[in-house]
C-alpha cells in the first residue's frame, strides 16, 4: 500500500501545510476522510481517488506529538469514522478542514494512503491512527 | 549551499475495523438508518442497552492492511 504526504502546487499540499505551520500559519490537518478508490496513492494527488458510496463526513481527529525514535519526532492523529451506508473503503486522507457537503470537499490535502478493501455495514467503524515521523 | 532539512518522513498508519455482531435488531437497520432512527439510547460501543443478544455477543475487531513507507 502507498502512503504519501502530498505535494502539489499553489500552496495547497501537505508539504506546504508543514511549511505554513512552521511559520505559525495555516490550519492543522487533523480531519480524517475515507474513500473508495483502490488506485495507489501518489505524492501528486490533490484529493482522494473516489468517494463513490463513501459519503460519510470527515472526522476531526485527536492530534498529538508522540515519540517514535527521538523525543517528540512524530505527529499523530487518531480518529474514528462510522459508516452511515455500506461503503467499500480502501483509502484514507488527512485534510486541514472538516469540509462541506456529502461527501465532504474542501480544505487542503495533507496525506493520502491506501489500505486493504473493506466493506462496512451501517454502524460499523474504522479507527485510524496516522503517524508522520520526521527523522 | 542547500542542505536537507529532513532525511525522511516516515508514515505509519494503522486501522481497526469494528464490526457489529448481527442480531435480529441489527438486521432491521437499512442503508441510511441509524440507531437513532429507532428512538433508542445507544451505548458508546454502539450497542442498545436493552439488547440481550448484543450484550452477550461482543463486536469483533480486525486490523486493516497498511505498510509503513519512508519518503525522502
Amino acid at each position: 500500500m502507498a502512503a504519501f504526504v502530498v505535494n502539489v502546487g499553489g500552496g495547497s499540499g501537505g508539504k506546504q501545510i508543514i511549511a505554513n505551520r512552521l511559520k505559525g500559519t495555516g490550519t492543522e490537518p487533523l480531519n480524517i476522510q475515507w474513500g473508495s478508490s483502490g488506485t495507489a496513492a501518489a505524492a501528486t494527488d490533490t484529493a482522494l481517488g473516489s468517494t463513490t458510496g463513501a459519503t460519510e463526513s470527515r472526522t476531526a481527529g485527536t492530534s498529538s506529538i508522540v515519540t517514535t525514535t527521538n523525543t517528540s519526532d512524530t505527529y499523530q492523529v487518531v480518529g474514528t469514522i462510522t459508516a452511515t451506508g455500506t461503503p467499500t473503503v480502501q483509502e484514507v486522507g488527512l485534510f486541514d478542514a472538516i469540509g462541506t457537503g456529502n461527501p465532504p470537499t474542501g480544505g487542503n490535502f495533507f496525506l493520502h494512503a491506501n489500505h486493504g478493501s473493506t466493506v462496512l455495514a451501517v454502524g460499523e467503524t474504522i479507527t485510524y491512527t496516522i503517524k508522520v515521523q520526521f527523522t | 549551499m542547500a542542505e536537507e532539512a529532513f532525511q525522511d518522513a516516515i508514515i505509519e498508519i494503522t486501522g481497526t475495523v469494528m464490526r457489529l455482531t448481527p442480531c435480529p435488531y441489527h438486521a432491521k437497520l437499512a442503508t441510511g438508518e441509524t440507531w437513532d432512527s429507532f428512538g433508542v439510547t445507544v451505548n458508546p460501543n454502539g450497542f442498545r442497552p436493552d439488547c440481550s443478544t448484543c450484550l452477550t455477543t461482543p463486536n469483533t475487531y480486525e486490523d486493516l492492511d497498511f505498510d509503513s513507507v519512508e519518503l525522502s
